[in-house]
C-alpha cells in the first residue's frame, strides 16, 4: 500500500478509527496499570555482607534504577544489551533457533541484572531519563495518541527499483525525441530489464537495484517523476515517462510500499515532536501571561 | 489494514503499554555501520545540505529576533514549515518559510561564544537571569548586540566572555551545558537511524575567531553523537592552531569514535589573514603545521548569504567569471556598520589559497590548503536551504535588523545573497558515509541551484565515457573522484572528466539551463602558481535573460558533459584541477523583488523606500557549482 493509501485509510475509515480509539485507551490503561509500582511495593536489593551504609545506599538506588529499566522493556529493546544477553546465551546454551525466545529465556533467567555490562548499561539509561525529568505517566498518552493519531509521519517512504532507457530532448527536438523514444519502446516491449538497445542517450545518474525513493526521484528527474513511477506497471517497461531532462522507457524492477515504522523505531522523533508542542505550550502561556491584566493600545500611524 | 500497519500499531504498542516510553539511552546509540540504508549505492549519489546554520541560540541571530530553535531548524530543513521574524504583538511571525524540496542533511552551527549568555537572559529561572547585563541583553538588544559582538573583535590573548558569563563571575557552566545539550538533542531526535535514512543531521557549532573584525571563523563538525562536554569558542582557544589541538585533546585523543573536522568560511572577510604562510604567533609554517592544519581542515566554504570567495576580480588569478556575489569590503564589522569601502585582498580567496598550497608543499613538503569546497548558507533565520532567488528573506544576523518589523523595501541589504549548499557523493546518507566523504573531499559547492556535478582525472580515462551510462564506475576504476590526488604519472598527461546535469526545479519553478563547463588549473612556475580556465563543454550563451521579465532565454543545455587533456603538463611540477559549472544567466534575488514592486531605474518616482539597492546591485547573474579540486602532486 503506498503512503497516501495508508493516510487515507487511518483517516477516513471509520470503523478503523474507532477500533484504533479503543485500542489505544486498552493499552493506556493497560500502560498505567502495568507501571503501577507505587510507594508500598516491596524491592529486593541484594548486598555483599559486610557493605557500609554508603554501599547499601548505591545497591539501593541501583535496584530502583533497574526497575525503571525492566518497566521500559529496555532489556529488550536495546541493542548493545540484546547482542549483550545473545553472546551469554550463546556461551551457555545449546542455542534456539528462535532469536525472541532466547532473548526471553535469558531474560526470564535474570541475565540482565547478573551480567555487569548489560546492568550498567541499563542503570545508566535509566539514571539519564530520570534525570531528564521525563514523566512516563504523561509520556505514555502522549506518545500514543501523536504516533496513532499521524501514522504518515513516521511511516517510511515508498521505493523503487529500475532500470531505464533515456532519450534526451531539448526545447527545438521534442517532437523527434518523441519519435525516437517510441520506437525505443517498441523494441523493448517483452525484453528484459537488461536489454541492450540502441539509439538511446547516456544516463549515469540512477542505477538499477538502487531502491529510491519517490521524493528523490522527484528531486532529480523533476516534480512528478516518482509518482509517474511509482505507478508503473512492475516487471515489464512502461513510458516513456517525462522528465526535466527528457523521456525515460523504465522498467520496474521492485516497489516496495510506504509502511508504518514501530514506535521504538521513531521513538526520538515522536520525544522532538511531543518538546515542541512543550514549547509551543510554555510559549503561548508566557506571552499569554504577559499580557494578562495589561491594557494594551493598538495605534494606528499614518 | 495492511499486516505492515497492523503489526506497527500493536505489538509495540503493547510492549510499550507496559513500560515508561523514555528513549533508552539516545545519547549513547551502537556505532554505525556503513550499509544500513535502503538507498545504499556502492557508485555514491549525491547528497544535498546545509553545513552553516544559526538559530535563536546565536546570540546575533536572537537579538535580531529569532525565536527558532534548533530543533525548528532541522523541521525546516525536512520540509515542515516555520514562523519567521518579525513578531506581531501577539507573538506570531509575520512571516512563513518552507522548503520545496527538503535537505538531505544539515549541520547546525550556532556560535560556540555566547551559548550561556543567550540561554541564560532568555531562560526565566535561571542563575543569569536577573543579573544586569541579561536585563540589558533583554531591554536594549541593539546596545547589546555591538557590546556582545565587540568582545569578539578583541586580539586572541584578551578576548574574554563578558558579564554576565565572564570568569571572574564563575562563567555560565550550567546555562553553557543546557544550551550545548539542547544542540546535541536536537541532532539526535532529527537523525533518521531508521533504514530509510530520510535525513542526517551533524551535531556542529562556530568558532567566531574575529581579532580586529577579521573573519578567522570555522565550524566545527563532528561525526557523530562522541562530542567534547563544552564547545571551545573563541574565548576558549584564541587561534586557530589552538582549536585544532583543543579539538584533539577533546575528541581525537579519546578512545571512543569521536571525530571532527573544521570549515572556515568568509575568507573574503579577513583581509588576508585567512590564508597566510605563518601560524598564529607569526612563525612560518613547517611541515607539522601544515599536515595538522590538512588532516582537520579538508574542506572550506566557497559560498555563502556573505558572498563568494573563490576568485577575485582583476587579480593576476582571477577570470572573467569571477566577477559574482563579490562582497564590497573585506572585514567583517563592515556589514553591521555600513559597508566601509576597503581594498579586498586576492591572498582571501580560495583559488589563491589552492595556488599558495601549491608553492607551500614545494618549500616545506606538505600542502596545507588541499581544499575540497562547499557552500552554505550562514542562514541565521534558522532556515537551512532557503537558497532560491525568489523570496530571500534576508541574513538575519550582520544585516539589515527585521527584529520588530519589516523594513520597507528589500529584505536586507543587496549584497547579501541567499546562499548555497553543499552537496556530498556518499553511498548512503547517513553521518558516517557523509562524513567520510566530507574527509576525502568528494563533495562540492553551488550558488543555490540542485546541480549535479561529478568529475573524475586520471591517465586512461577515454573522452568516451560521456556517452557511457556507466560513467561513474568507470571513473573510479581509471582514475579518482573530486577531492583526490594523482599520484606520479606514468608519461600520459591527465585528462579530466566533467558530467554535469542541471537543475530539474521544482512544481513551482523549473530550473536554469548550463550554459558552460569550465576547468580551473593552478600550478607552479619557477615556484611560483600560476593558473588557467578552460571552457571543456557548453558555449556561452547569445541571449541573455531580460531582467524586466526575468524570463530566461532558450539557450543551454540541460547537461553537459566534456573530456579535457592537460597538454601543458609537466610531471615534474604539482598541480590542482577544480570544475566549474556555469549557468545560464538568470536574475538575481533582489531583481524578482524589485520587479514585484514595479521599480524601473530609469524613473526615480518608482523607486520607493528601501529599494535603492534595485539600481546598485547587477539585475542578472550566473549561477553555478564548483567541484573540489583534483591534485597532481609527483
Amino acid at each position: 500500500m503506498e503512503l497516501a493509501g495508508v493516510v487515507r485509510a487511518v483517516s477516513t475509515t471509520p470503523r478503523l478509527l474507532l477500533r484504533f480509539a479503543v485500542g489505544g485507551a486498552l493499552l493506556v490503561a493497560l500502560g498505567r496499570a502495568c507501571g503501577a509500582v507505587g510507594p508500598g511495593a516491596s524491592l529486593r536489593v541484594e548486598v555483599p555482607a559486610g557493605s557500609d551504609a554508603a554501599a547499601i545506599a548505591i545497591a539501593i538506588d541501583e535496584a530502583l534504577l533497574l526497575e525503571q529499566a525492566e518497566r521500559a522493556d529496555w532489556p529488550r529493546r536495546d541493542a548493545i544489551v540484546r547482542a549483550r544477553l545473545a553472546a551469554l546465551l550463546g556461551a551457555i546454551d545449546d542455542g534456539d533457533d528462535d532469536p525472541e525466545a532466547a532473548l526471553d529465556r535469558a531474560i526470564d533467567r535474570g541475565l540482565h541484572r547478573r551480567d555487569p555490562i548489560a546492568r550498567r548499561r541499563l542503570v545508566s539509561a535509566a539514571s539519564r531519563a530520570l534525570a531528564r525529568g521525563e514523566d512516563p505517566s504523561t509520556w505514555s498518552d502522549a506518545l500514543l495518541v501523536e504516533y496513532g493519531g499521524h501514522p504518515e509521519r513516521y511511516a517510511s517512504a515508498a521505493r523503487t527499483e529500475f532500470a531505464q532507457v533515456f532519450v534526451a530532448c531539448d526545447g527545438e527536438g521534442d517532437e523527434r525525441c518523441s519519435r525516437e523514444a517510441a520506437a525505443i519502446a517498441a523494441a523493448l516491449e517483452g525484453a528484459p530489464a537488461d536489454a541492450e538497445i540502441a539509439g538511446a542517450d547516456p544516463w549515469p545518474w540512477t542505477r538499477p537495484g538502487v531502491a529510491y525513493a519517490d521524493a528523490r526521484l522527484d528531486a532529480l528527474f523533476g516534480a512528478g517523476f516518482g509518482a509517474a513511477i511509482a505507478t508503473a506497471p512492475v516487471g515489464e517497461w512502461s513510458g516513456p515517462h517525462r522528465s526535466a531532462f527528457g523521456l525515460h522507457l523504465v522498467y520496474v524492477q521492485a516497489r516496495h510500499d510506504a509502511e508504518v515504522r514501530t514506535i521504538a523505531e521513531v521513538l526520538p522523533r515522536l520525544h522532538a515532536t511531543l518538546e515542541q508542542g512543550r514549547r509551543d505550550a510554555a510559549l503561548r502561556d508566557a506571552l499569554d501571561g504577559l499580557r494578562r491584566g495589561r491594557r494594551i493600545e493598538v495605534v494606528t500611524t499614518p | 489494514m495492511p499486516i505492515g500497519l497492523r503489526r506497527a500499531l500493536l505489538f509495540p504498542s503493547l510492549a510499550l503499554a507496559c513500560a515508561d516510553d523514555a528513549a533508552p539511552d539516545v545519547h549513547d546509540p551502537p556505532p554505525e555501520v556503513l550499509g544500513r540504508c535502503r538507498e545504499f549505492d556502492p557508485v555514491r549519489a549525491p547528497y544535498f545540505g546545509d553545513l552553516h546554520v544559526h538559530t535563536s541560540l546565536s546570540l546575533d541571530a536572537n537579538l535580531q529576533g529569532n525565536r527558532l530553535s534548533v530543533a525548528d531548524a532541522y523541521r525546516f530543513a525536512r520540509g515542515e514549515a516555520v514562523g519567521v521574524q518579525p513578531h506581531d504583538a501577539a507573538g506570531t511571525p509575520m512571516r512563513t518559510a518552507q522548503l520545496e524540496r527538503p535537505l538531505d542533511f544539515v549541520a547546525v552551527t550556532d556560535h560556540a561564544e555566547f551559548l550561556g549568555v543567550v540561554q541564560g537572559c532568555t531562560t526565566p529561572g535561571s542563575a543569569e537571569y536577573d543579573a544586569p547585563a541579561c536585563a540589558g541583553y533583554r531591554d536594549d538588544p541593539d546596545m547589546a548586540f555591538f557590546g556582545f559582538n565587540a568582545r569578539l573583535i578583541l586580539g586572541p590573548d584578551s578576548a574574554s566572555a563578558p558579564a554576565p558569563c565572564d570568569p571572574a563571575s564563575g562563567g555560565c557552566p550550567a546555562s553553557d551545558a543546557a544550551a550545548w545539550d539542547e544542540i546535541q538533542r536536537a541532532a539526535e531526535a532529527a537523525y533518521d537511524r531508521t533504514d530509510d535514512c530520510s535525513f542526517t543531521s551533524f551535531v556542529a557549532y562556530e568558532w567566531s575567531g574575529s581579532p580586529d573584525a577579521l573573519n578567522l571563523h570555522r565550524n566545527v563538525i563532528f561525526r557523530n553523537h562522541h562530542v567534547p562536554s563544552h564547545p571551545s569558542g573563541y574565548f576558549d582557544v584564541g587561534r586557530e592552531e589552538q582549536l585544532w589541538q583543543r579539538l584533539d585533546e577533546d575528541c581525537l585523543g579519546r578512545d571512543d569514535d569521536c571525530d571532527v573536522l573544521t570549515i572556515p568560511h568568509n575568507s573574503n572577510l579577513s583581509s588576508g589573514l585567512m590564508f597566510e604562510t605563518v601560524d598564529g604567533e607569526g612563525k612560518p609554517f613547517d611541515a607539522a603545521y601544515a599536515r595538522a592544519r590538512a588532516e582537520l581542515e579538508p574542506l572550506v566554504e566557497i559560498f555563502q548569504h556573505k558572498g563568494a570567495s573563490e576568485c577575485l576580480p582583476g587579480t593576476t588569478s582571477a577570470d572573467e567569471q569571477c566577477d559574482f556575489e563579490v562582497m564590497p569590503y573585506a572585514r567583517l564589522s563592515s556589514a553591521t556598520l555600513g559597508g566601509v569601502a576597503e581594498t579586498l585582498v586576492e591572498s582571501d580567496f580560495v583559488r589563491h589559497a589552492l595556488g599558495r598550497g601549491l608553492e607551500l608543499l614545494a618549500t616545506i613538503g606538505v600542502n596545507p590548503y588541499m581544499y575540497g569546497f562547499v557552500a552554505s548558507t550562514d542562514t541565521h533565520l534558522g532556515t537551512p536551504g532557503a537558497v532560491d532567488e525568489r523570496g530571500f528573506l534576508g541574513h538575519g544576523g550582520a544585516g539589515l535588523t527585521v527584529r520588530e518589523q519589516l523594513p520597507p523595501g528589500l529584505p536586507d541589504r543587496p549584497w547579501f545573497n541567499p546562499g548555497g549548499l553543499a552537496v556530498i557523493w556518499a553511498e548512503e546518507n547517513s553521518r558516517e558515509a557523509l562524513f567520510e566523504a566530507m574527509r576525502r573531499r568528494e563533495v562540492y559547492a553551488t550558488s543555490g541551484p540542485r546541480i549535479v556535478l561529478r568529475m573524475f582525472a586520471g591517465y586512461d580515462l577515454d573522452a568516451a565515457l560521456c556517452e557511457a551510462s556507466d560513467l561513474a564506475e568507470r571513473g573510479y576504476e581509471l582514475g579518482v573522484p573530486m577531492g583526490g590526488v594523482l599520484s606520479a604519472s606514468p608519461g600520459a598527461p591527465p585528462r579530466l572528466l566533467v558530467s554535469a546535469l542541471g537543475d530539474s526545479g521544482t512544481a513551482s519553478t523549473p530550473g536554469n539551463a548550463l550554459e558552460r563547463v569550465q576547468i580551473v588549473k593552478g600550478w607552479l612556475v619557477d615556484g611560483e602558481a600560476r593558473f588557467r580556465v578552460v571552457d571543456v563543454a557548453g558555449a556561452p550563451v547569445q541571449t541573455p535573460v531580460d531582467p524586466s521579465t526575468c524570463t530566461p532565454g532558450d539557450e543551454g543545455e540541460a547537461s553537459l558533459c566534456g573530456a579535457w587533456t592537460d597538454d601543458d603538463f609537466d610531471p615534474a611540477v604539482p598541480a590542482f584541477y577544480y570544475a566549474r559549472v556555469l549557468e545560464v544567466p538568470s536574475c538575481r534575488w533582489q531583481q524578482y523583488a524589485c520587479n514585484d514592486a514595479g521599480v524601473d531605474c530609469d524613473d526615480p518616482a518608482s523607486v520607493g523606500p528601501g529599494f535603492e539597492g534595485c539600481c546598485d546591485a547587477a539585475p542578472v547573474q550566473q549561477e553555478r557549482a564548483w567541484s573540489s579540486p583534483v591534485w597532481y602532486v609527483p
